[in-house]
C-alpha cells in the first residue's frame, strides 16, 4: 500500500522559537539548585555543631533565639543536623540513582536490541527484578557488608534499576523499528555505534524523566531504610535516622520530626516538579501543529 | 553483471502460516543502467530490494555482488559491500536522525568506514552537500529543521559519501510535492551520468519509472511476471497485468481513461495464494488453463520475460506525448 | 441553475508567534450540481483546511471567517445544531484512510444506516434497502454479506467504497473528498477514480489532490491553488493544454510523461512560502520566470478565471 501523504504544519513552519522554558523547570531548577549548594557547603549553614551534644540543653523547643528547630533527645541541634543530612541524603539519591540508571540501561538497551533468545532472557531477568522485593536486598547487602554510605547507595542502586530498565526497554523497542536505525545498519554501521549514536541520544529526555522520578522514590526509600535500621549507621543526622529517632518523642518533642520532614518533603517536590518539567519539554518540542 | 540474484527466495513465518514474499526472483543490475522494479503491495518489491541490499539472508538461492556470491556473509565481511550498494528510502521523515546535524548524517558512514578526523569528515560532507544542491553553511543545522525535499536531498547525499556503485532507492520522490519531486528526479539523473552509479528503483509511479529507466521489472505475489526494455515493456505489455498497471495510471487525457482495463477485486494475500497462475482470479482474459497450471518465465526473443500462456492479448491504451 | 455550494471570501487563519497567519486566503468559487471540481495544490496551498472548513471541523485553534452557502444555510456562521444537521447530510466528506475514518467497532451496515436515520425520518426496514442499494451503487461484491463487516475485515479498496457509500447515502449536495486514493494501490485507485467519476449520482464532487493527473482523470473542472489563493481555474481540457498561471504551467511540465523523447523535467525552482511568511505581491512571484517589479508591488486579484499579471498565451509544450 502506498504510504498515506502527511502534510504537517509543523511549529517549524509556523515560524518563532518555542515558547522558553515552563515555570516548573526553572522553579525546581532553583530548588535543587539551592539544595545542593547546601550539600555542598554544609559547614557554612550550621548554626552550631550538629555532632555537639549538651544534654543540658536536651528536649529545647523551637525558638529565634536558641534552636531554630529545637534539640533533640542528646540535645543536638535539629536544624544542624538536618543541614548535615544533606550531603547524606542527596548524595545517596544521586548516586543511588546513577547506580541504577547504568543497570538499568544496559539491561534494558541490550534486551530490546537483540533478538529472540536473548531479549526472552533478558526481560525475564528484568521482570524478576522488577518483582523482588527491596528489603531482601536491604537485608542482603547489610549483613555482608555491613551498614554505611556505600553500602546504602549501592542498596537502593539494586532496587531501582528494574523500574529504569522496563521503561528503556520499551523506548528502545520503539526506537530500534525507526528506519534511520535500519539505514545505520544498511550503511555497515555496527550495533554499538548505533546505539550510542541513535538509541542513547533519544532515549535522553525518558532517560532525565525517569531519573528524576528515581531520584525522589530513593529518597524515600532511604528514610525507610534508616528508619527501619537498615541504612545509614546509628547517630549519623540522615534523614531518615532523624525520623526514627523522633518516633519516641512524637508528643513530647514533635519538632524533632519537622527538620527532616520538611526537608524530605521539599526535595521530593522539587524532583518531582523537575520530572514533570522535562516531561512537558520534550512533548512540547516534538509538537507538531494540526 | 554487477548485482544479481539466483532463485532468490524470501519466506517469512507469520501466525497466519508461511509468507512467500520473494518467489524464486533472477533478478540483475549492470553497471550504469536504472532498473525499476514495479509492483503493488503484496509484489515483494520492497522485501526484494532489502534483500538486494542483503538486509537479512535469503531463504533460499544466492545474491552476487560483483561476482562474488554474498548471501550468507557475515557482517564484517559485508562491509566492504555495504560501501558500494548503497540506498535512499521513501520517508525522508523517518530516514534521518532527526537529533543529529546534517554533517553527523552525511558523515556517519564515512565514519564507520574510513574513521578520520571530524574535520575532514565535514570538508567530506560539504561536499557533498554542494553536489546536492544544498549550500554548505547548513552543515551545522539539525536534520528537523528541513523541509522534505531537502531532507531527501541529504538522504542522497549521506548515501553518495561512500562512492557507491548501486543505488537502491524505494520510492525516493512520492512522499514530496510535485514541483519537489522533480527537483530531486533532475538531481538523481545528473549524479547518475557524472558517476555512472546503477539504479535500482523501485517504485508504483508508472511515469516516473517509464521517465527513469532502462529496464523494468513487474513482481505480482513475489514473482516477476515480466521484463524487458522500459520503452518496449510500456508500449507493448505482454502480460495482462502489467496492461492494467498501466491502464491504471491517472490519465492526462480522455482516450487512456474511456478504454480503462479493471481488475476484479483486490490483490489476494501472500499467505492464501491461488492456484495455477497466481494472477488468475483477476485477470480479465483468464481461461481454465490458467487456474491448473503455472505459467513459468518464458524468454521472448528480444531479451523480453513474460510469465503468462497468452502474452499480449491485452493492451491498454496510453497516449504517448510524442514518439520517437 | 442553482448551486450546489457558494464560497464566498473564506478565510481560514491560525494563531503563530507573530499573530493569526492566513491558510486560505480568501477563496471565492461556486459548485453547480453534478459538477466535479478537482482542487489542486501542494503543500501550504491551503486545499485541505478549505476542505475541512466547509463542512466546519477544521481544527479548533483554527479561525474561520467568510462564506459557504449550502441550500440557504451558511455553514460557516451557522449555529452548531444547524452545522449538525447539513454534515453528512447535504455535505460530506470522503477522507485519504478510510480506517481511521470509519468507526471500527461498527459494522459497515450499522454505520450506513445510522447516517441514514439520524438526517432521515425512516424505518429500519427501509433503511436496510437503502444501505444495500448504495453499496451495490459503489460496486461492493456480494453486499449482503459484506454489509455486516468490520471496517478492518475490508481491503483498502473496499473499505473507501463503504466511505463513498456513506458519503452518499442521504444523497448530498456537495461531497468532498481528500486525496480518497493516495494511500491505495495503482490498480485499485483506478476503480476509485472511475466511482468517483460516474458514480456520485446527482452529487457535485470537490476533489482535493495534489495530483494533477488525478485530478485531470475524475473531474470536469480544475482549481489551481497556491499558497492559500486560487490562482487559476477552468475546464479539464483547458487547463492541460492552454494553461494560463506561471504556476499551473510549472506544475504541468514538472510531471514525467510518457515521451518517448524523454524530454527533461522542469522543475519549478524553490518552495512556496511558509504560512506566516509576509510576501508583498503576489505570492508566487519568486519562483515564476515572468515575474516584473509589479508582480512584487502587489497581490493580482482573481478575474477571469486567473489571478496573474502575466497570463501566459501559447499551448503548453
Amino acid at each position: 500500500m502506498k504510504k498515506p501523504i502527511v502534510w504537517p504544519i509543523t511549529r517549524r513552519e509556523i515560524g518563532g522559537k518555542g515558547h522558553s522554558s515552563p515555570i516548573m523547570l526553572k522553579v525546581s531548577a532553583f530548588i535543587l539548585g539551592t539544595l545542593f549548594i547546601i550539600a555542598l557547603f554544609q559547614p557554612f549553614f550550621y548554626r552550631v555543631d550538629p555532632a555537639a551534644l549538651d544534654l543540658s540543653l536536651r528536649l529545647q523547643s523551637p525558638s529565634l533565639s536558641g534552636a531554630w528547630l529545637g534539640t533533640d533527645a542528646l540535645g543536638q541541634d535539629v536544624y544542624s543536623r538536618v543541614i548535615a543530612g544533606f550531603r547524606w541524603s542527596l548524595g545517596i539519591g544521586t548516586i543511588g540513582t546513577l547506580i541504577g540508571g547504568l543497570i538499568g540501561i544496559s539491561l534494558g538497551v541490550s534486551a530490546a536490541w537483540n533478538r529472540k533468545r536473548l531479549r526472552t532472557f533478558l526481560s525475564r531477568v528484568i521482570d524478576i527484578g522488577i518483582s523482588f522485593p527491596y528489603l531482601i536486598i536491604a537485608v542482603t547487602i547489610v549483613t555482608v557488608v555491613g551498614r554505611g554510605f556505600w553500602s546504602l547507595a549501592l542498596t537502593l542502586g539494586l532496587v531501582s534499576w528494574p523500574t529504569i530498565a522496563r521503561v528503556v526497554y520499551a523506548e528502545t523497542l520503539t526506537l530500534r523499528e525507526r528506519e534511520y536505525v535500519t539505514a545505520a545498519r544498511l550503511f555497515g554501521i555496527g550495533s554499538l555505534r548505533s546505539i550510542f549514536s541513535h538509541i542513547l541520544p533519544a532515549l535522553r529526555p525518558t532517560i532525565q524523566v525517569v531519573a528524576a522520578f528515581t531520584f525522589a522514590e530513593l529518597l524515600i526509600a532511604e528514610s525507610g531504610l534508616s528508619f527501619l535500621g537498615l541504612g545509614a549507621p546509628l547517630g549519623t543526622p540522615t534523614w531518615g535516622n532523624m525520623l526514627n529517632e523522633s518516633r519516641t518523642y512524637m508528643a513530647s518533642a514533635p519538632w524533632m520530626m519537622f527538620g527532616p520532614v520538611i526537608a524530605i518533603i521539599v526535595t521530593i517536590f522539587a524532583a518531582n516538579l523537575l520530572g514533570e518539567g522535562l516531561n512537558a519539554r520534550e512533548r512540547s518540542r516534538s509538537g507538531r501543529v494540526s | 553483471m554487477i548485482l544479481n540474484t539466483v532463485n532468490l527466495s524470501v519466506t517469512f513465518k507469520v501466525p497466519a502460516g508461511l509468507l512467500r514474499a520473494v518467489d524464486s526472483v533472477n533478478f540483475h543490475v549492470n553497471a550504469g543502467e536504472t532498473v525499476a522494479i514495479v509492483g503493488e503491495s503484496g509484489s515483494g518489491k520492497t522485501t526484494l530490494a532489502l534483500s538486494l541490499m542483503r538486509s537479512n539472508p535469503p531463504t533460499s538461492g544466492e545474491i552476487f555482488f560483483e561476482d562474488q556470491d554474498i548471501t550468507h556473509l557475515s557482517e564484517k565481511a559485508l562491509k566492504d559491500f555495504r560501501k558500494k550498494v548503497q540506498m535512499v528510502f521513501q520517508d525522508p521523515y523517518s530516514s534521518l536522525d532527526p537529533r543529529m546535524t546534517v554533517g553527523q548524517v552525511i558523515g556517519e558512514p564515512l565514519r564507520a568506514h574510513f574513521g578520520g578526523s571530524a574535520r575532514e569528515r565535514n570538508t567530506r560532507a560539504a561536499e557533498l552537500l554542494v553536489s546536492v544542491g544544498l549550500s554548505a553553511d547548513l552543515l551545522n543545522r539539525r536534520a528537523s529543521q528541513f523541509s522534505g525535499g531537502q531532507r531527501q536531498r541529504i538522504a542522497i547525499a549521506r548515501a553518495l559519501a561512500l562512492d557507491p556503485k548501486v543505488l537502491v532507492a524505494d520510492e525516493p520522490v512520492s512522499a514530496l510535492d510535485v514541483s519537489t519531486q522533480a527537483q530531486i528526479v533532475n538531481l538523481l539523473q545528473n549524479i547518475q551520468e557524472e558517476r555512472n552509479i546503477s539504479y535500482i528503483l523501485v517504485s508504483h509511479d508508472l511515469r516516473l519509472v517509464y521517465h527513469l529507466a532502462t529496464r523494468v521489472v513487474v513482481m505480482y505475489l513475489g514473482k516477476v511476471i515480466e521484463e524487458g526494455a522500459c520503452d518496449d515493456v510500456v508500449a507493448n505489455p505482454q502480460h495482462p497485468y502489467t496492461a492494467a498497471l498501466l491502464s491504471a495510471v491517472p490519465a492526462l487525457d480522455e482516450a487512456s481513461r474511456r478504454d480503462r482495463i479493471v481488475l476484479n477485486g483486490a490483490p489476494p494475500s501472500p499467505i492464501d495464494r491461488p492456484t495455477g497462475c497466481s494472477f488468475h482470479p483477476r485477470c480479465p482474459i483468464a481461461r481454465p488453463k490458467c487456474s491448473n497450471q503455472t505459467p513459468e518465465l518464458k524468454i521472448l526473443p528480444n531479451g523480453r520475460k513474460v510469465a503468462c500462456f497468452y502474452p499480449g492479448e491485452l493492451q491498454p491504451h496510453i497516449t504517448f506525448t510524442s514518439q520517437k | 441553475m442553482s448551486k450546489a455550494v457558494e464560497i464566498i471570501d473564506l478565510q481560514v487563519s491560525f494563531p503563530t508567534p507573530v499573530g493569526y497567519s492566513a491558510v486560505v486566503r480568501g477563496i471565492n468559487l461556486t459548485i453547480y450540481p453534478g459538477e466535479r471540481v478537482g482542487i489542486v495544490g501542494e503543500s501550504g496551498s491551503g486545499k485541505t483546511m478549505l476542505g475541512l472548513s466547509m463542512l466546519g471541523i477544521q481544527p479548533s485553534s483554527a479561525k474561520v471567517s467568510g462564506q459557504v452557502i449550502i441550500g440557504d444555510i451558511d455553514m460557516v456562521n451557522a449555529p452548531d445544531a444547524t452545522a449538525r444537521k447539513l454534515r453528512g447530510n447535504y455535505i460530506s466528506m470522503i477522507f485519504q484512510e478510510p480506517l481511521t475514518s470509519l468507526n471500527p467497532v461498527r459494522t459497515v451496515a450499522s454505520q450506513l444506516s445510522e447516517s441514514l436515520r439520524r438526517h432521515n425520518q425512516i424505518s429500519k426496514k427501509d433503511a436496510q434497502i437503502r444501505v444495500l442499494e448504495v453499496l451495490t451503487a459503489v460496486g461492493v461484491p456480494a453486499p449482503k454479506e459484506r454489509m455486516n463487516s468490520y471496517p478492518h475485515q475490508l481491503s483498502g479498496g473496499l473499505r473507501q467504497r463503504v466511505m463513498i457509500a456513506l458519503a452518499l447515502i442521504n444523497r448530498p449536495a456537495l461531497v468532498v473528498a481528500d486525496e480518497p486514493t493516495t494511500a491505495l494501490d495503482a490498480t485499485i485507485q483506478a476503480q476509485i477514480l472511475d466511482l468517483l467519476r460516474s458514480g456520485m449520482g446527482d452529487a457535485a464532487l470537490m476533489l482535493i489532490t495534489h495530483d494533477l493527473a488525478v485530478a485531470a482523470d475524475v473531474c470536469n473542472r480544475i482549481v489551481v491553488m497556491y499558497a492559500g489563493n486560487i490562482v487559476e481555474q477552468g475546464p479539464v481540457a483547458e487547463i492541460l493544454s492552454n494553461p494560463r498561471h506561471p504556476y499551473t504551467r510549472g506544475l504541468l511540465a514538472a510531471i514525467p510523461k510518457f515521451d518517448q523523447a524523454r524530454p527533461a523535467l522542469n522543475p519549478i525552482p524553490g518552495a512556496p512560502p511558509t504560512i506566516s511568511e509576509v510576501v508583498p505581491g503576489c505570492r508566487f512571484a519568486s519562483r515564476c520566470s515572468y515575474a516584473d517589479s509589479q508582480c512584487t508591488l502587489s497581490e493580482p486579484v482573481f478575474a477571469d478565471n486567473i489571478a496573474c499579471f502575466h497570463p501566459v498565451v501559447g499551448v503548453a509544450k
